[in-house]
């Protein structure tokens, strides 16, 4: 792909309702046979290079997935063909270094998006305000028992008083939440990991990041996923599939329009901590 | 005694964080990729054949958020510094997190090694 900037396309199928979120689901392939057929002539030269480095095939094959679906919904939204989006980086709110929230070029609409895949599993967030989405595969106990000092000490002794039973999903649900929240604000885990607090106290709101409502969302046994919405508003957070063929057809467009149109969940306003 | 042999054996008693400071640059290295290999390999539940390498990214051998966290608190208890979650997923080898990590650990002196009943290899 030859990275031109913006070009004459269709008109946006799917418009980004104000302050609200839209959350996608892609399930990977089953094999990486598909992947010799997927469109990967739409991705940039830094997204190849990145998914010919994976040692793995199903990391290369999750990648590949994920990126094709992300050029292409945000091609739904922007209408600018997915093989000349241009995506860049938002300044670092840390550092000021271009490693920030993730950005579409050469659009005047104000879109943000987020991305996270996780073992044959990607979420994509679409909004009008910055989002953070992240998505991870329910961690071992032994995993959960390691991380949980790294976090905010309320959240240790919230998820100390669980049966060891419950604490995977838990640890899981709380991980993703706070790691969509730092995807959201743009530094990602370059910030102390336990200077915020996104447990599940039904005292705590006050004490979670004001104007985010930061949320997790049930739908894939297998994994925990979390949203982070910027929003002082009302908003409404929707979740859709998006189909597999999507990765292989000519145009999607119309195949996104569809999925559009058929929303799996549907989380009202007023949603800080969890569904 | 080759160098893989001395590193070997210092896996087999990880971690000694003395012995580590007061070995040499290079070596302190090359112990730390293999004790990032061997812990790696565990996490990611990878075949004895499909060995991690030194020579790749962590994020190219399937090293995410939660794994880097995990690594971290391996790493830091193992070696005694603090290590961020974010140079455990830059777009550098293990080889390269591993030199960096060496960078970082402080040589104990002679006396303070001898003191506590080590041998220099």
């Amino acid at each position: 792909m030859t990275a031109t900037g913006s070009a004459p396309g269709p008109a946006p199928v799917i418009a980004a309702e104000d302050g609200d979120l839209h959350l996608w689901a892609l399930r990977q392939p089953w094999t990486d046979e598909g992947s010799t057929v997927m469109v990967k002539s739409e991705l940039d030269d830094a997204e190849l290079e990145r998914a010919a480095s994976f040692v793995q095939p199903h990391d290369r094959l999750l990648y590949l997935s994920a990126h094709i679906a992300l050029r292409r919904l945000l091609a739904a939204y922007v209408g600018i063909p997915p093989a000349h989006l241009r995506l860049g980086r938002a300044p670092c709110p840390g550092c000021g270094g271009p490693h920030g929230r993730p950005v579409v070029l050469d659009t005047d609409l104000p879109l943000h998006f987020s991305l996270s895949h996780s073992h044959g599993l990607a979420i994509f967030g679409v909004a009008t305000s910055p989002v953070g989405v992240d998505v991870e595969r329910v961690p071992s106990l032994e995993t959960a028992e390691l991380c949980l000092p790294a976090l905010h000490p309320e959240e240790q002794a919230e998820l100390a008083r669980l049966p060891e039973a419950e604490l995977p999903v838990s640890f899981g649900r709380l991980w993703t939440r706070k790691e969509a929240y730092l995807k959201g604000i743009g530094t990602g885990l370059s910030r102390d990991l336990a200077a915020d607090y996104l447990g599940e106290r039904e005292d705590g709101v006050s004490d979670r990041p004001k104007g985010w409502v930061v949320r997790s969302v049930t739908g894939y046994p297998s994994h925990v996923t979390a949203a982070a919405l910027l929003t002082d508003d009302d908003h409404c957070t929707t979740a859709r599939r998006l189909p597999t063929e999507c990765l292989y057809i000519e145009d999607a467009s119309e195949l996104i329009a569809v999925a559009r149109q058929q929303v799996c969940t549907a989380l009202p306003a007023n949603g800080a901590g969890s569904e | 005694m080759t160098e893989q042999a001395v590193s070997a054996a210092y896996l087999e008693r990880y971690p000694d964080q003395l012995a580590l400071r007061a070995s040499d640059f290079e070596l302190r290295t090359h112990t730390i990729a293999d004790y990032i290999c061997q812990e790696l390999g565990r996490f990611l539940e990878i075949p004895p054949a499909h060995r991690v390498s030194a020579s790749r990214s962590l994020r190219s051998q399937g090293v995410g958020s939660i794994t880097a966290l995990k690594l971290r608190r391996t790493l830091e208890d193992a070696l005694g510094i603090e290590v961020s979650a974010v140079d455990l997923l830059r777009d550098i080898t293990v080889a390269e997190v591993a030199a960096l990590l060496a960078s970082r650990l402080d040589g104990p002196t002679v006396e303070q090694f001898a003191a506590a009943g080590g041998r220099k290899p």
